[in-house]
This record gives structure tokens, sequence and C-alpha cells, in this order.
């Protein structure tokens, strides 16, 4: 058997990159979201 | 100290942690704070979240060689180290009820959802009971929650996965 590495992921990608992170819009959609968030959140927790 | 496995915190600014702690912490301020009685967010193990999930996301940077992580892996990351920390403290006088039991999970999914360029609002309840079981009981990966992200912001956007 040859003595060869058989794992060469030296050239995959991964395909799905993106912006670096935006530190304020981060924050202002964690703002916006909130009511509604919680109040489904809330909601979850009541089924049965 | 190379060897350490935090050492990949020195990677990022101490700034960039910094600034991700600050935001946790408004966060928990904004969107929490009025919500929930008898809870409080310590700042020492949110300092740990914090570079937890840098040193575990640059890791995984490093062998998959992504430049930036996508906003499904930041979703998914701050999720996961959220929920195995728990910076979300339960006051020594709390009346426990139902929602101080996934507390923590409750936050994951306000600071972890936030990371998703999509309006989030869209999610039904039924997908949160789902969220908060997967976080509370059944969370082995942040690897396999980012793939859940995506195919989350696709159903939010429209956009074929």
């Amino acid at each position: 058997m040859d003595d060869k590495a058989v794992t060469n992921i030296s050239n995959w990608r991964e395909p799905n990159s993106d912006d670096p992170c935006d530190e304020e819009a981060y924050r202002a959609r964690a703002f916006a979201n909130a009511e509604v968030i919680n109040a489904k959140i809330l909601e979850a927790l009541t089924f049965d | 100290m190379t060897d350490s496995p935090f050492s990949a915190v020195k990677s990022v600014a101490s700034e960039r942690v910094l600034q991700r702690l600050d935001s946790l912490l408004e966060i928990f301020t904004n969107n929490m704070a009025g919500h929930f009685s008898s809870v409080y967010p310590d700042r020492k193990l949110m300092r740990h979240v914090v570079e937890c999930y840098f040193s575990d996301l640059d890791r995984m940077k490093g062998f998959h060689h992504i430049h930036l992580a996508d906003q499904h892996k930041r979703a998914a990351f701050t999720m996961y180290w959220i929920v195995r920390i728990h910076p979300i403290q339960l006051a020594s006088d709390v009346n426990i009820k139902e929602s101080h039991l996934v507390i923590n999970e409750i936050f994951a999914i306000h600071a972890g959802l936030s990371h998703i360029n999509a309006d989030t609002t869209r999610i039904s309840s039924h997908y949160f009971r789902h969220l908060l079981y997967l976080l509370h009981f059944r969370l082995h990966s942040p690897e396999m929650l980012a793939s859940s992200m995506y195919t989350l912001e696709c159903a939010i956007t429209g956009k074929q996965p």
C-alpha cells in the first residue's frame, strides 16, 4: 500500500461565507426583535 | 502557553472580546431584565462565554479554511456556549417558574438569533418551543446547529436552501 496521505482538504472551501460581524447592527437587531421574541417564547412555554 | 486551548483568544483583539461582552450584557438588559424576575448576568461567566465562542470559532475557521464566519455559525456558536456555561444566574430568593429552568436558553435565543440577518420575528412560537427543547436537552454540536440556522434563514426569507 502506498504510504501517501489520503486526505487532502487544502483545496476545500466552506461555500457559505459572509461579511464580518457588524457589532452595532447586531445590537440593533437584538433590540428590535426583543418584544416579539419574548412574547413568542412565553407563548411557547405555555403550550400543552 | 502556546498549546493552551484558549491561545486562540490571542488571535482576536481583546477589544473585540470586550465589544461582544458589552453586546451580550446589553442584550440581557434590553431584552430580558424587565421580563424575568430574580435573574442576573454574571460578568465573568459571560466573558468566559465570549472567550470560548471566539476560541472555538477560530479553531473551526482554521480547519475549514474559513476567512469569516457567516451569520449562521455566529448564531450557533453563540447559542452553544451560552447554554453550556450558563452566564445567566438565578438569585438566591428566586421562586422558580418554568421560564427560570430555561433562562439561559431564552438568553441564547435572543443573543444567537440576532446574528441572523432576517426577520426572526416571523418565527412561530412552535419553532421557539422546539428550539428551547433542543438547546436544553439535545444540543451536542454548534456545527449542526449552524446548519439548522442556515435552513431557518432560508425558511424566513423564502430562499431555496
